[in-house]
Formats: C-alpha cells, sequence, structure tokens
C-alpha cells in the first residue's frame, strides 16, 4: 500500500489530482492522506503547506523585506505581506533520494 | 466505587467527545494529563448496576508516538491497561481509522469498535457491513452508531458491560 | 484479571514475523518486561525504532538491543527499505483488506462528488486550457464593459469638479495663472488623476479573479497550465509564480523560491515579467478605448495571451540552449471542493489590492509626475522661462526626442510616446500619467467653467448614478444584448483626441497598428524598477541585465514584426 502511493508519485506523469489518485489506488481520499503524511515524515514526499516548506512562508516573508531599501511604496505595504500573493493549493512532490 | 476503567481512543474528529458525553452525561473531570497540557477527561457512567470510569485519550492518529497527544494514549493503553478500549471510528473515513484501531489490536488490550457518523456515511453512499468487519477482526464488537442523534448509545453501553463481565 | 490476546493480528510476513518471535521471545525471558508488555508488541515497537522503550528494554535485558540490531540489519538486507515503512505498509495493507470486505459503495453517491463531476470537464486533457482561456476573456470582457462607464464617472469627477475647486482653491490664496497652478493642474492632477481614472476597472479586474480564487477555479487553473508548464521544460510548481505574475511581477519574483532547483527558479523568473501585471492594465485599458472601442476586451485578452505565448516561446527556446538537460519532477496536487465564494473574503482580496493600487498612485505616481511636470517646465533651446516655454522645447521633450528615433520603425517615434516608455520604467502605470501630462497640455488652456460646490456636488452624484445605470444596461451586452441608444457613440475626450492624432502622424496614418504596436511594446518592455531589482536580490546583477536587456531587444523586435508586418499585410 505505502510503497503504492510512493510508486504513484514517482511515475506520475505530469500533474496529478489527490482525489483522482484515492480512486485509482481505492483508498479513501482520508488514508491515502495518512499514507502520504508518513511518507512527509520519512522525507520522501515534500507537502507544500507543511510549516517548513520554503513556499508561501518566503513570499510573504521576502518581499517586505527586500523592497525595504527601494522606494517600492505601494507595491507591497503592510507587515501583512503583498496583497497579490495568493493561497495555492496544497502541492506534493516526490523527492529523490 | 468505581468498578472497572475503560477508554475512549480515536483520530481527532471523528465525534468522540460526542460519545464520550454521551455516555457521561454531566459527570466528568476535566484536568491535565500528568505532568503535560494535554486536557484529560474522566467521567462516570452506570449501567446495569456496573460502575464504569471512562477515560477520554487525546486525539490521535497512530500509536506511534510522533506526537504527545500519540504518546499519551499509547502509554495510557499499554501502561495503565484499561479493561476496555473502545476505539471510537469515523465512519465516513473508516480506512483511514483503522488504522489506529489496528495498533490498539496490536497491544493486546480488549477492545470495542464504535463506528459513529454512519449517518454522514449513509449520506455518502458508504454502507459497512458491521458483522463481517467483526467477523475479519476475529470477533470483536462493531457497534454501529451516530452519537449526535443519540442512536446506538444503549447498544455501545450494553456491549462495554458485555465486554468488561467476560473478563 | 488477565488480558486476553487478541485472535487476530496483522501478519507481517514471513521474514518479519520470524525476527518479531525471536525479539518476543528474548523480552519474555525478562520477567518485568513480560508482566508489564505484551512480548509481541513491544517487539514491533522496538522494529519501528521506538528509542525511550529501546532505553527501558535495553536497561532490565542487556541482549536485546543486539538481537535487534542483527534483526534489523537482516531485514534492511532484505527489503532494501527502512523496517518502520514495511511495517506500516503491512498494517496499511491489512486495513485495506478489511475496508474492502466490509465496506460497499453505492457507485452514485459514493465514486463521484459533484466537484469531481465538474473537474472531470474542467480539468479535462483537452478541455482544460479551452475553459480556462474562455473564463480568462470573460474577465476581461466584463472588467471593459462594466468598468467603462464609470472610467469616464472618475474622469469627469476629476477634470470638472475636483480641478475647479483646486483652482478656485489657489485663486483664493492668490495663486491662480501662475505656475503653481499648473503644477496641480497640469502636474498632479494630470497624473495622479489620469491614474486614478482607473480604479473602477482594476475593481472590477480584482472582483472577477478574487471571485475565480474563492470559488476554487484558480487551483484547476494552476492543474490545467501545469501541462503547459511541462511543454517548456518548468516544473510544475512555476505556475504559482505565473499566476501570482498576473497581479504583480514582484511577488512573483519572490515566489520562485519556491522552486528547489536553481534552473527552474532563474527560468521561472525571466519569463514571469511576460505575465501581464496588473498595472499594465491601464495602459491596455486607454488604447483600447480611444483606438479599438468596438473590440475593447478582445485586444486586452489578446494582449494577455500574447504575454503566456512569448513566455511559452521564450521557454522552449531557453530550454533547449540556456537551461538544458533539466528533467520534470511531477507532483500532486490537492484542489480543494468548489464553494460558493465568500462575499466577504472576496470584497477583501479586492480591496487589498484595489488599495495597493490607489497607495501607488498616491507615492510613487505622485512624485514622477512632479518630477515629469519639473523636465516640463524646463526649457531647453527656445527662448522661454521655466513654467512658461513651450512643451516641445521643454527638458523632458528633448531628452524623449533624442531616443525616439529609435522607434521610427515601430510607428510611435514622438517624443511624448517614448517619453511615456521612458518613464514607465519606474511603474507601468506612469505611462498611463505621463500621456495625460504630455498630451493633456493643449487640453488645460481650454476655460473651465466656472460652477459653485454645490453644482459640483450635485454632478458627482447624477454622473454617478447615470455610470451605474450604464453598467447594468452594459451586463447583458455581454451576451450579446444591446441596451444602449444606437446613437450613443460618444466623441472622444480631448487628451483621447490628442494621443489619437499623435499616433496618426507618426505611423502614416497607420495610428491603430501603431497603437497595438506601443501596446505590445509596454507588455514585453521591463515590467518596473521594483521588480528589477526584485530579480537582482534574487538572480545575481547577471542574469538581471540579462533579463532587462533581453525585453527591451524583444519588445522592440515584436512592435516592429507587428507594425511593419501589419503594415505590408495592409492592416490599420
Amino acid at each position: 500500500m505505502l510503497h503504492q502511493v510512493l510508486n504513484e508519485f514517482k511515475s506520475a506523469q505530469g500533474a496529478l489530482n489527490l482525489s483522482d489518485l484515492a480512486r485509482k489506488l481505492k483508498v479513501e481520499q482520508s488514508a491515502l492522506d495518512g499514507m502520504i503524511q508518513f511518507w512527509v515524515r520519512k522525507g520522501r514526499i515534500e507537502d507544500s503547506q507543511l510549516a517548513n516548506s520554503p513556499a508561501l512562508s518566503a513570499v510573504k516573508g521576502a518581499a517586505p523585506s527586500a523592497c525595504s531599501g527601494l522606494s517600492c511604496a505601494g507595491s507591497c505595504p503592510g507587515p501583512q505581506g503583498c496583497p497579490y500573493v495568493m493561497e495555492m493549493p496544497r502541492i506534493l512532490s516526490y523527492v529523490k533520494k | 466505587m468505581t468498578d472497572v476503567t475503560i477508554a475512549l481512543a480515536g483520530n481527532p474528529n471523528t465525534g468522540k467527545s460526542t460519545v464520550f458525553n454521551a455516555l457521561t452525561g454531566s459527570r466528568q473531570h476535566v484536568g491535565n494529563w500528568p505532568g503535560k497540557t494535554v486536557e484529560k477527561k474522566e467521567g462516570f457512567f452506570e449501567y446495569k448496576g456496573l460502575n464504569i470510569q471512562i477515560v477520554d485519550l487525546p486525539g490521535a492518529y497512530s500509536l506511534s508516538a510522533y506526537s504527545l497527544e500519540e504518546q499519551i494514549a499509547r502509554d495510557f493503553i499499554v501502561k495503565e491497561k484499561p479493561a476496555l478500549v473502545v476505539s471510537v471510528t469515523d465512519a465516513a473515513n473508516l480506512e483511514r481509522n483503522l488504522y489506529l484501531t489496528t495498533q490498539i489490536l496490536e497491544t493486546g488490550a480488549p477492545m470495542i469498535i464504535a463506528l459513529n457518523m454512519t449517518d454522514v456515511a449513509n449520506s455518502r453512499g458508504v454502507k459497512i457491513d458491521a458483522p463481517q468487519m467483526s467477523r475479519s477482526l476475529g470477533g470483536i464488537p462493531v457497534i454501529k452508531m451516530a452519537a449526535r442523534r443519540g442512536q446506538g448509545l444503549d447498544e455501545l453501553k450494553e456491549a462495554i458491560v458485555a465486554a468488561t463481565r467476560e473478563l | 484479571m488477565t488480558l486476553s490476546t487478541t485472535p487476530v493480528q496483522v501478519d507481517y510476513g514471513k521474514q518479519i514475523e520470524r525476527e518479531l518471535k525471536e525479539l518476543g521471545e528474548a523480552i519474555a525471558q525478562t520477567p518485568e518486561l513480560a508482566e508489564a508488555y505484551n512480548p509481541r508488541w513491544l517487539a514491533i515497537q522496538l522494529l519501528e525504532g521506538d528509542e525511550t522503550l529501546l532505553a527501558e528494554v535495553a536497561a532490565l535485558n542487556g541482549n536485546a538491543p543486539q538481537i535487534l540490531e542483527a534483526s534489523i540489519e537482516r531485514l534492511e538486507q532484505i527489503y532494501g527499505e527502512d523496517v518502520d515503512v514495511m511495517l506500516a505498509d503491512r498494517r496499511y495493507n491489512f486495513v485495506n483488506t478489511l475496508v474492502q470486505g466490509a465496506v460497499t459503495r453505492s457507485t452514485a453517491a459514493g465514486a463521484l462528488t459533484a466537484s469531481d463531476k465538474i473537474d472531470k470537464i474542467v480539468t479535462h486533457r483537452w478541455l482544460g486550457i479551452p475553459i480556462f482561456l474562455v473564463l480568462m476573456w470573460a474577465v476581461f470582457k466584463i472588467t471593459t464593459d462594466v468598468a467603462a462607464p464609470y472610467l469616464d464617472w472618475v474622469d469627469g469627477v476629476v477634470t470638472g469638479p475636483v480641478s475647479n475647486r483646486v483652482v478656485s482653491l489657489l485663486g483664493l490664496i492668490g495663486l491662480e495663472g501662475t505656475w503653481v497652478e499648473s503644477l496641480f493642474v497640469d502636474g498632479i492632477l494630470a497624473g495622479v488623476g489620469g491614474v486614478l481614472v482607473f480604479v473602477p476597472v482594476l475593481m472590477s479586474l480584482y472582483l472577477a479573479l478574487a471571485v475565480l480564487e474563492d470559488s476554487g477555479y484558480m487551483a484547476r487553473a494552476a492543474f490545467v497550465m501545469d501541462r503547459l508548464m511541462s511543454v517548456i521544460g518548468l516544473h510544475g510548481k512555476s505556475f504559482l509564480p505565473m499566476v501570482v505574475g498576473f497581479g504583480c511581477t514582484v511577488p512573483a519574483i519572490y515566489a520562485t523560491r519556491t522552486l528547489k532547483s536553481e534552473k527552474d527558479r532563474i527560468l521561472t523568473g525571466l519569463l514571469v515579467p511576460f505575465m501581464s501585471c496588473s498595472a499594465r492594465l491601464p495602459v491596455y485599458i486607454l488604447f483600447a478605448a480611444i483606438f479599438f472601442p468596438r473590440y475593447g476586451g478582445l485586444v486586452v485578452f489578446s494582449l494577455y495571451l500574447l504575454g503566456i505565448l512569448t513566455a511559452v516561446a521564450l521557454g522552449l527556446i531557453l530550454k533547449s540552449t540556456l537551461f538544458k538537460g533539466k528533467e520534470q519532477t511531477p507532483f500532486v496536487m490537492e484542489l480543494p471542493p468548489y464553494r460558493v465564494p465568500n462575499p466577504k473574503s472576496v470584497w477583501s482580496y479586492m480591496w487589498e489590492r484595489t488599495a495597493s493600487f490607489i497607495q501607488n498612485a498616491w507615492t510613487i505616481i505622485l512624485a514622477t509626475s512632479i518630477v515629469i511636470w519639473i523636465l516640463m517646465a524646463i526649457p531647453m533651446g527656445g527662448g522661454g522661462k521655466f513654467a512658461d516655454t513651450d512643451v516641445n522645447q521643454s527638458a523632458f521633450a528633448t531628452v524623449s526626442g533624442a531616443i525616439a528615433p529609435l522607434l521610427k520603425p515601430l510607428g510611435f517615434n514622438s517624443w511624448q510616446a517614448s517619453g511615456s516608455l521612458i518613464t514607465g520604467f519606474v511603474a507601468k502605470e506612469v505611462v498611463v500619467s505621463t500621456m495625460a501630462q504630455v498630451y493633456g497640455v493643449a487640453e488645460a488652456a481650454e476655460a473651465a467653467e466656472t460652477t459653485t460646490f454645490i453644482q459640483d456636488a450635485g454632478q458627482v452624484a447624477t454622473s454617478f448614478i447615470s455610470a451605474t445605470v450604464d453598467t447594468l444596461k452594459s451586463i447583458p451586452l455581454i451576451v450579446g444584448i444591446n441596451l444602449f441608444d444606437e446613437e450613443a457613440e460618444e466623441e472622444p475626450g480631448a487628451l483621447m483626441g490628442a494621443i489619437h492624432a499623435g499616433f496618426e502622424a507618426t505611423s502614416d496614418g497607420h495610428a491603430a497598428l501603431a497603437a497595438f504596436a506601443f501596446l505590445v511594446f509596454v507588455l514585453i518592455y521591463t515590467p518596473c524598477m521594483v521588480a528589477v531589482a526584485a530579480a537582482r536580490h534574487e538572480f545575481g546583477v547577471r542574469w538581471m541585465w540579462f533579463s532587462v536587456i533581453g525585453q527591451l531587444v524583444l519588445a522592440w523586435l515584436m512592435a516592429f514584426v507587428i507594425f511593419q508586418g501589419g503594415k505590408l499585410l495592409g492592416f490599420g
């Protein structure tokens, strides 16, 4: 089961939808999620929504600090970060050993 | 005055608290686990002349001790050896929930499975054959419930008393 | 009271079971352990690598650690995998078999949710991209159509009542007719006002995007775009910066940090500026209103599409040259279920972005407007004095005019056009504010009617109501029902007329073609100085120059092809 999940991640051709993957493997999506979390803990799958992922935090935190030396004015105002940053869906990707 | 102590285990969001409240009513005591910042809920109920103390374990996805909650749940089951563990599972997410149930099974603790939220599962077209499940697990009682609606509570109490009397 | 062992156990397979048995027997030899734990359970925990339990066991049974180590070594030899993975895998198999046996799902309700059914179509291999394009086209159509009447309203308010108030206030303190009045009216009001006119347009764009975002569609768009991304050899995750780039290039460049490989980051960073940011929209809308009044939505949409196609083409070229030999990393995405957009969060998305645009107008645009006004007031050659010179002799015209010949083959070699493009380096909205300043000079000469404050307020209110009526009338137009009177074709404002005349003069009568070439130039060349700084910060000075120079050369080439090619083919 666990290996099947990891193999799907390894051999996927292009983007896959998590609920499609659950149907393909004939597991409930929540169970699939549990297995994915197992691999995330083992460092074999990367989850974009985890706190330690560089994903969104980098965007939100970096823009204002990098701008501070410039007269970038309205481009990235306030401590809440740039208003143009969008919340993106959760992305899971295979990590090569 | 307590005849037996049993534990309530399950994943987060399985309606475990609803089951706990329905069983104990107002006879509850809320404190912390010794030396931990995690809430510990205990309660009492009486059924068919048996005084039962029930401990609500923290919600956990496994007993592998990845988190504080998992560690507390595991230590209680393994070290305190409750007379019975009621594994509360969300029928709509059964497959994920049964991982924890399987690990409880491995500890060797006597167990009952409370198949909660069957109403939600039904509305999603998920039908669970409880007797078949019970047979596959070597006769562990599987009780269908919808604790939110008060369904299956008496059956659960009945099964708890029957299981603890057997011991 | 004794604990009965459970009758059913997970079967871990021959090899593991053998080790479990051996370990369990070793544990059972220590009475303290055998009493406290189920030996098989303890053996499983030890194999899974539980350190606390191992320490406890080691303290009571000196042999157990060696036995465990040997077991783990044997198992890892056999399976080539961590033992805890093997154990968890068997447990999941056990659960899966159990569920397969006891659970039935009625195919009607269980297999596909409504969300899944929509996704079958929306994220379909072939339909996904056309659906995305149609939705985007609808967004720009709505943006341009619905916002147009409000655009006129804001324009009317800024050039009418607000200007009148400023002039009469200045008159009160005796500054009427001085250079100070000119600074306020021709500099600040023309520049900042010229940009603020577009607030309704951006609001409706941000509203449409916020609805798509909040409903869950944007996630699908990203999913669909992955196919395009992989054609260019980009990691699927590159769409995140790309989508952010439609809002603003600066955070999009920072968003490339989500990519692990440096090649991915730089390649994405080079392509992100071609995603048309919202600051470029005012330029498109202004020009579409002047030169393509009937096909505004289509022109705007085609520019966005051209930006995407340019990125794809450039990506393909860079992939086979500078960024050779990169392999794909596929990924799995969780598509959140669709939902009815929440008005509150849609409003806050829209408002935060609009506020950022307005803030820009009051800071960057205000500052550059003043600088440009000063440059336009300084005479160079000719016999003028400060603030009293022929604009064509001003410092701004002289400097901009020096570059203009380079733009001759593109059809817009006036100092006004080249000047707007130069100031556009500051920010893309500045192209519009500069145009309003350089072409607006003649307009300001018209004597404004004297009105009272009450009259002004009344006019602001009634024109707002009529703008709202026009907007409501324009909604059925989207599906082809025209509620407007046929003769309602309005006369273009003086500014629009001046821009039209300017492009007519430099393009030998191919004004529309030159205007489209100008828009393409605006689309492709350097987005703004903050984006350049962001690129330097993220990718270093070398890549920054590569990007800036590349964009300028490409902008020139594409505008050239469009203007000259269009003339050859007889357009415009």
